[in-house]
This record gives structure tokens, C-alpha cells and sequence, in this order.
């Protein structure tokens, strides 16, 4: 089966004291097989949410209120992310077939242990394996990497954030998981960095053939690395289609405006940006959420939110302005 | 010790600024304890005299005169201030504290000794006891912070917590001796010689036993408290998020909330050494246990203005350097302090 | 702030032992402290609801005199120590020099590790002559500001760091005008907690060196009830009420406080 992941009527957010953050809004998604898939918009337009809940990694304050995903692995069994609790997801799916690498990369790993530490206790939990044994597979698994060896006895803060980075990377494809769930994984470290980093995952990702979400506000990422993406604004995904059509031919004003501010060699032509903020998503408004700041927009905007459309093949949005 | 730099820039940082606080808190004690000692409306001399007329001892006038002269001379209070200051600083360096009043003419340095083992003994045992179960448990109460013993547990912490070590120790000497009858004895036994039997042995841990359990209860409600609130908030942290998304059990998650909350809390000890050394002082004297403690009291009642100076310049010293130590083990849990980066 | 029935139960609490302590006093039918004014060694009766002592003394009343001189002297105690704790312990944190600021800091922390019990003990028996509930509570203040200077310092370094502190001198608000706005919560927070943490301790402490027999000697203390009870050898004699009323009150009254210092600190926190 092509389908990797298939995610219908997802809603999810954060329930504060006084008020329900409505961070996820009725996202629908389907992921491919040996795909790079890419998530982008501004911060705050729900993308880590949604990772979080297609991962399952639901803690209070965030709920799930509605949805299914179902993760299908390739020996036919399915997995319902949204129905099982983090408990029975740690002893069947998780690192198994789906991986997550959290934003904050750099900063996850345990500062009073090592490196190879880290490695060895995965290997313990999911193989039952002894330590020595854990060790020396550790150190094969750093080699396939281009990893150096004695990155392995260090500790965290002896690594710079680029090597802790593509540490981070490397557990996340420890056990060879079907999907691969990134969030920002390069957002802060510098350009130099970023693109060692960024290549080094697109590479794995050839090497294991498995499917990459990949999470990044940075447009210029997303057109390089991703082969379909989907554009999230204020809890929505409002465009999603192959990358290659989308930056050539964004439909939804918002890509517009978002491949517009772009800076692109030989186009001299001033960049622009938008106006105005995301709303507030405590109250959520009752119709398209871009509609303020939507240059093209029309009164049934403001009133009804719009449907999906199909543009044309794997090209969908959701606007009503076609 | 596998592969400890020593040349680690940060490890020479840590263990020359801990030195220079041992040195400088301890220099700031035996000032106090020098002003102290100066600085107040009795005449050392004159209570020695005082003291042994009283004990019944029938001294001329000559000798009488001659006893003061040497008090006068121990004291150097017929010197310069500076001069007093620094043979009292070199006294009690060399252990040369001049003789206990009460007890004269033995030196107070040998009273001190024999008292100070017992002192560390009921101190070393309940401090390090009420540390390992307070923190143990406060990680614990961390991890299941959303079951009902945990809960419990807090109520219980909370309501030892403030009460000072001498209304615990009154409390828990009532209660023993109200429910023991045997126990109305133990405390006012007198020295015991050491001997390496069994007998030895198990009169020790009997006169051990109920100081050190009302120095834990206070300590440990203590610890469990600031541990529960530390845990708690390294459970939030990044790195131990990232152990639950890679689904590595409770066990290995608390793993890594106490190696982490472990730490703060040495350097915590470390510095409530001067206050679990005051409950252990009031401690023994209560229960009459044969520490510094009961020897400062007896000092008191027997007007032997020596030996609580005495008492005072090495319980300073004593408490600086068990700190200072501790300061020593830190970089041995902390990675970031023994391999700098 | 939302009132609940636990700190409406604190309060209450609170206020029955300030007015035991501080209007009762008023009422009492001869100076407590005298001694042979009531029968000896009587149990807890109608006529005396807490008996009375060895040396004929009326507990009921010399524990409200007595707790008022405790509570006072631990007032002291804390205004004194709260003010050299706040002293140092600001410029600790606020001072951009890194020298000032590491010795500050060190000395601090060597008061803090220093046993005070036999540094107070030795200054209580060198003045006992001249001991009063004030000259105890200086005394003690001499190590009581040292862990209060600690919070203090941490607090001022968190805020000096905090954003609105660059931006409000960028945007020309006066020095003056920004400590009150900005940091006045915080610092109100702190001395709430602190004075309470203070009292308490302070009564503590008073009471471990009665214990000693070195607390006042005329002026009745909560603490000097209970040595003089165990000099006596009450409990042993029976008299078991002279050690126990004491120290029941004394725990009263220093849970409720710790109570009071923790809602304080969670109810003044929300801004």
C-alpha cells in the first residue's frame, strides 16, 4: 500500500484554565510512502500541535477532541494513533514505525549522559540487548552515519549544535521507522549548520526510504528538501500539492503572499510582505481565518468557512475564491 | 576515576572558589567566635576563680593571683587586640585551647575529642539517612505526582517540616519515655569506654537509634519537600520529554529526573550543614547523648567559658569542612564540572 | 484573591493565638511570672484550664504573657533581620560589578553555613545578665538574615535580567518609577513570605536556646516555660501538663504560620 498515514477530522488544542486554544481545526492529511512531506507557516499556525497529535503525544493541557490517524505499516497492520494512549503507543508504535525529532532539537539530550548512553538504552528497551553488545552496535550504527567515533564517549555540551543535531537525527532512525515526524530541525542553528543538518536528514531519508514530515516556517527549506507540502494558517491547512507546483503556481492568497516574499536570483522586484497578524485563537472567527488580511476576499468569507477544493490532481485548497 | 581531565579548566574553577569559601567561612567563624569571646561584659579570669572557690578547692591569695595570671596570659588579654586575635587563631589551629574551667586543669581539646566522634557519628548517620530517603522519595512522589500516596506523603512533609529540631526531639524523648520504660535510663548514663565487641557496638546504636530517628524525621520532610518541587520541574524539561517520546519507560525516566535533581541538591546540603549541625547539637542534648551537644550544655551549668569557645571555633571549623568536601564529590556526579566544555 | 476555606481556617487560627497572646494578657488576675500565686502542680481544671507549675505559677495565663513576649521578640527578630537581609542581599544581585557581587555572595554564604546555635549560645551566656526578649532578638538577628540575603539576591538577579528592565530604562522610565511598578509585587511576595519564614525560625531558635536555659530569665518566654518545665522534671513527675500546653501552643502557632507564609506566597504571586 502507498499510504503511510492517513489523518481525517483532526481537532485538537490546548485546554487552559479559562479557555480552549483551538490549535488544530479540522485538518485532513494523507502521507506517502518514501515521501518527503513538507508542513510549513508562520509560528503559531498549529504545525507542532499537529506533529504532537499525529505522533500521539498527547499531554494535558493538549486534547485530542476529534479525529482518527491511522498509521499502516508495511506488513499490513495499522495502528490508531488517535485512539490509543501513550502507554500502549511506547510499547507498539512508537520509534517502531513512527519517530519524532522535537523542535529544540539541540537541547533534548540528557546533559549528565553520554552520547553513547543514549543509543544504548534505546537498544536495551526495544532489543533486550546487553550492554557490550548495545555499545558495539551503537558504534557500527554512528559509522554508517559518517558519525566520528568519539562522538560516542562524549557528552552533550562537548558537542557542538550542529553534531547534537544530527545526533538527535540519528536516534530518530535507530529502529528504521516507516515515517519520520520533524519539527524545525534546523531552525537554530546557523545557515551553515542548517544546511549540513537539512542534507543529512534528506539523505537518510533516501538511505532508509522511509517518509519524512518535515516542519519549518522557513520557505526556502521547504522548497528544497520537501517533494509535497501542505501550508498551515492559524489552525488550518489551507493549500497542500506537490512543492514543485505550489511555488511555481501558489493558488490560495496566502501561498501567494508567502512565495512572493521569497527573494529569488534575477527577480529584482521589491519583496512584500503581509499585513496584520494570525488570529486569536481562543476565538477562533466563524469563517475563513485569512479573511482579514486577505487582499482578494469576498462577504461569504467572513460568513462560511470555505470548502476543500481540488484544484487539480493532488492540489487542493481551501478558499472560496475559485 | 575513568578518564577524569584534570585539566579541565571548569574542575580548577569549582575546587579553588569552594576552597576559598572553606577558608573564608571559616575565617569569618572563628572571628565572630573571637569577638564574641572579647566583646562581652564577663571577665574570663574571674569566672574561673569564681568557679573553683565554688568547687571547694582552698587557694591563697598568691595562688589565687597566679591563676588569673595565666588565664590573663591564655587569653593574652593583657596584649594589643591584634596580638589576642592572632594567638587565639593560632591556638585554635595548633588545637592549644588552654584548659576547661570546669574540669581543670584537663585540656579543653581533649573533652572536645572525645565528645566530636560521637557528635559526627549521630550527624553523619541521620544527615546522609534523611537526605537518600527525602530526596528518594520526593523524586518518586514527582514521578506519580497524581497518586493519592503522594499527596499523603506532602500533607505528613508539611506538617514536620516547621517544627524545629527541639520540639521534635522534646516530642519524640516524651513519647519513648512515656512508652519505654527501659529508655528513662539510657540518656543519663556517663562515658563509655570503646571497645570493638559487640556489647560496645550495640550500645552505641542503642543510644544512637532515637536521636538520629528525630533528626530524620525533621530532615527528611525537608528534603522530600524540595526534592518533590525540583523533580517536578525537571520533569518539564526538554530532555526528559524526549525520553518519554522515545518511549523509554517510568523506570528511566526517573532515572533521569534524579540524576539531574540530585545535583542541585548537594550543593544544598552542602550549605545546610550549619543548620542540621544546630538541630544535632539540641538533639543530644535532649536525649543526653554523648556528643558536643550534651558537652555544651554540662560547659553552661559549669560556667567553663573555655570549652564553649572551644566548642564553638571547632564546630565552625568541623561544619566548613564537611561542606567542603562535599563541594569535592560534586564534580564527580557533574559531568559538566569534571569535563568542562 | 480567592478566599477558600483553608486560609479562612489558617486565619482563624491565626488570630485566636494573636489575641490569646497580645489582648488576653490584659485580663490576667496577678503578674503571671510571680511564683506561689496559685497551688502547686494542679491539672488542667476549670479554675486553672491549664493547670498550674511547681513553683505555683497559673499556665493558662503565664502561656498567653509568655506567647505574646515569644511572638513579639520574633517580630523583632524578623524586622531586623528581614531589613540587613534586604540590604545585602539587593546589592548582591543588582550590582553590575562581578567583584562586589562574588564576595557579597560568598559572605552571605558562609553566615549561611556557620552554625549559629553555638555562636548565639556563647553571646547568650557572655550577656545573660542583661538578656531581655530584645536583646535576644538582636542576637538573633545576627544569623537570621543570612538565608532570607540568598532569596533576595536570586530574585534581584532574575529581575535585573528580565526584559522590562532594559526596555523600560531604554524608554527613559526612571529608575525610581520601575522599581515600584515592575518589581514591587515581587518584592512585597518576598517579604510576605520571608518575615513569616523569619518569625518562625526565630521562634525556633528562641525556644533551642531556652532549652539551654539561656533565654531571658525574668521575662517568661514560650521557650523558658519549657526549660523550666524540664529542669523541674515534670513529665517524669507527672506534672506532665507544664511541658506539654507549651509546646502544643508552640506548634500551633508555627504551623499556622508556615501556612500563612505558603499562601502568601501563592495568592500575592498572581498578578
Amino acid at each position: 500500500m502507498d499510504l503511510v498515514l492517513r489523518g481525517l477530522n483532526i481537532e485538537g488544542g490546548y485546554e487552559l484554565p479559562e479557555v480552549y486554544v483551538d490549535a488544530v481545526s479540522n485538518v485532513s492529511l494523507e502521507l506517502h510512502r518514501n515521501e518527503v512531506f513538507g508542513i510549513a507557516g508562520e509560528s503559531g499556525c498549529g504545525k507542532s500541535t499537529l506533529i504532537k497529535i499525529l505522533y500521539g503525544y498527547v499531554e494535558p493541557p493538549l486534547t485530542l477532541k476529534n479525529g482518527s490517524i491511522e498509521l499502516y505499516i508495511n506488513d499490513g497492520n495499522t495502528f490508531n494513533m488517535s485512539s490509543l494512549s501513550p502507554d500502549e503507543l511506547r510499547k507498539t508504535a512508537w520509534w517502531r514505525h513512527v519517530s519524532y525529532i522535537p523542535q529544540n532539537a539541540m537541547n533534548v539530550l540528557n546533559p549528565t549522559t553520554r552520547i553513547r548512553n543514549h543509543f544504548t538504552e534505546m537498544y536495551t528497551a526495544y532489543m533486550g540487548l546487553e550492554k557490550s553488545e548495545a555499545y558495539a552496535r551503537a558504534q557500527k550504527y554512528i559509522e554508517s552515519f559518517g558519525l566520528p567515533n568519539d562522538v560516542l564517549a562524549a557528552f552533550p555540551h562537548q558537542l557542538s549544535g550542529g553534531m547534537r543535531q544530527r545526533v538527535v537525527i540519528a536516534i530518530s532512525l535507530l529502529l528504521e521507522p516507516n515515517l519520520v515526524l520533524a519539527d524545525e530541525p534546523s531552525s537554530a542553528l546557523d545557515v551553515i549548520n542548517q544546511r549540513a543538518a537539512l542534507m543529512f536528514l534528506k539523505n537518510a531519508q533516501k538511505m532508509f526510504g522511509n517518509t519524512l514530515v518535515l516542519v519549518s516556517h522557513d520557505m526556502g527549506i521547504q522548497g528544497v528538501l520537501t517533494d509535497r507540502i501542505a501550508l498551515m494558517y492559524a489552525g488550518k491547512i489551507i493549500e497542500v500539492g506537490e512543492t514543485q507546483a505550489i511555488f511555481e503556481n501558489p493558488m490560495h492568497p496566502y501561498t501567494k503572499a508567502l512565495v512572493k516574499s521569497l527573494p529569488r536570483l534575477g527577480d529584482k522586484a521589491q519583496r512584500t510582505g503581509l499585513k496584520g497578524q494570525p488570529p486569536d485563537l481562543k476565538k477562533p472567527p466563524p469563517g475563513c481565518r485569512f479573511y482579514p488580511r486577505c487582499p482578494y476576499s469576498k462577504p461569504i468569507c467572513q460568513k462560511e468557512e470555505p470548502k476543500i477544493l481540488e484544484i487539480e490532481r493532488g492540489h487542493h485548497i481551501s478558499c472560496w475564491l475559485r | 576515576m575513568k578518564g577524569l581531565e584534570l585539566g579541565s579548566f571548569k574542575l580548577l574553577a569549582h575546587v579553588t572558589s569552594r576552597l576559598l569559601f572553606f577558608l573564608l567561612t571559616v575565617w569569618v567563624g572563628l572571628t565572630a567566635t573571637f569577638i564574641v569571646s572579647r566583646a562581652s561584659p564577663i571577665d574570663p579570669s574571674v569566672i574561673l576563680v569564681s568557679r573553683l572557690l565554688a568547687m571547694g578547692s582552698h587557694l591563697r591569695p598568691e595562688e589565687i593571683f597566679a591563676m588569673r595570671q595565666q588565664i590573663l596570659e591564655l587569653y593574652g588579654l593583657d596584649k594589643p587586640v591584634y596580638m589576642q586575635y592572632l594567638l587565639f587563631i593560632k591556638g585554635v589551629l595548633s588545637g592549644n585551647l588552654g584548659p576547661s574551667f570546669a574540669f581543670f586543669p584537663t585540656p579543653t581539646i581533649d573533652l572536645i575529642r572525645n565528645s566530636i566522634s560521637w557528635t559526627v557519628l549521630l550527624l553523619g548517620f541521620s544527615t546522609i539517612l534523611s537526605w537518600i530517603i527525602g530526596n528518594v522519595i520526593g523524586v518518586l512522589a514527582a514521578v506519580f505526582s497524581r497518586s493519592r500516596i503522594s499527596k499523603a506523603l506532602e500533607w505528613i512533609a508539611m506538617g514536620l517540616y516547621p517544627v524545629p529540631y527541639v520540639i521534635l526531639a522534646i516530642l519524640l524523648f516524651l513519647f519513648f519515655s512515656l512508652t519505654i520504660p527501659m529508655y528513662r535510663g539510657v540518656g543519663g548514663a556517663g562515658m563509655v569506654m570503646p571497645s570493638l565487641s559487640v556489647s560496645y557496638i550495640l550500645e552505641v546504636l542503642t543510644r544512637l537509634s532515637i536521636p538520629a530517628l528525630s533528626i530524620i524525621l525533621g530532615s527528611s520532610a525537608s528534603w522530600f519537600l524540595s526534592m518533590k518541587a525540583l523533580a517536578l520541574s525537571v520533569k518539564g524539561e526538554d530532555f526528559v520529554s524526549y525520553a518519554i517520546i522515545r518511549g523509554l519507560g517510568r523506570k528511566v525516566v526517573t532515572k533521569y529526573v534524579m540524576r539531574h535533581s540530585l545535583l542541585p541538591q548537594i550543593t544544598s546540603l552542602a550549605l545546610s550543614l550549619g543548620y542540621i549541625f544546630n538541630g544535632a547539637l539540641v538533639t543530644e542534648y535532649i536525649f543526653s547523648y554523648p556528643g558536643l551537644g550534651r558537652l555544651l550544655y554540662q560547659a553552661i551549668t559549669n560556667a567553663d567559658y573555655n570549652l564553649m569557645l572551644g566548642i564553638l571555633s571547632y564546630s565552625i571549623m568541623g561544619v566548613a569542612l564537611a561542606a567542603f568536601v562535599l563541594d569535592l564529590i560534586y564534580p564527580l556526579i557533574d559531568p559538566r564540572i569534571r569535563y568542562g566544555g | 484573591m480567592k478566599t477558600s476555606n483553608p486560609l479562612k481556617a489558617t486565619i482563624g487560627v491565626f488570630i485566636v493565638l494573636l489575641t490569646f497572646a497580645f489582648i488576653l494578657p490584659h485580663f490576667a488576675p496577678h503578674d503571671p511570672r510571680r511564683w506561689a500565686t496559685v497551688p502547686r502542680d494542679q491539672p488542667p481544671s476549670v479554675t486553672h484550664r491549664f493547670g498550674t507549675t511547681t513553683v505555683g505559677q497559673d499556665l493558662f495565663w503565664l502561656s498567653s504573657y509568655a506567647l505574646r513576649n515569644s511572638i513579639t521578640l520574633g517580630v523583632l527578630t524578623a524586622f531586623v533581620s528581614i531589613s540587613i537581609a534586604f540590604l545585602l542581599g539587593a546589592i548582591a544581585g543588582f550590582t553590575r560589578s562581578s567583584i562586589l557581587r562574588h564576595t557579597l555572595t560568598l559572605f552571605i554564604d558562609s553566615f549561611c553555613l556557620i552554625p549559629g546555635l553555638p555562636v548565639l549560645i556563647v553571646l547568650a551566656y557572655s550577656w545573660r545578665k542583661y538578656l531581655s526578649p530584645v536583646l535576644i532578638a538582636l542576637i538573633l538577628s545576627i544569623f537570621g538574615w543570612a538565608w532570607p540575603s540568598r532569596s533576595v539576591r536570586s530574585l534581584m538577579l532574575s529581575l535585573r535580567e528580565r526584559p522590562f528592565t532594559y526596555t523600560a530604562l531604554l524608554s527613559g522610565l526612571g529608575m525610581i518609577r520601575m522599581f515600584f511598578y515592575e518589581y514591587l509585587p515581587y518584592i512585597i511576595k518576598w517579604l510576605a513570605v520571608s518575615f513569616l519564614g523569619l518569625l518562625n525560625w526565630a521562634i525556633g531558635m528562641e525556644t533551642t536556646i531556652a532549652v539551654f536555659g539561656l533565654s531571658s530569665l525574668e521575662e517568661a518566654t514560650m521557650g523558658s516555660i519549657i526549660y523550666w518545665a524540664m529542669q523541674y522534671q515534670a513529665v517524669l513527675r507527672g506534672i506532665w501538663w507544664w511541658l506539654v500546653i507549651p509546646i502544643l501552643i508552640l506548634m500551633l502557632l508555627i504551623i499556622t504560620l508556615y501556612e500563612l507564609s505558603k499562601m502568601a506566597g501563592e495568592l500575592i504571586g498572581a498578578r
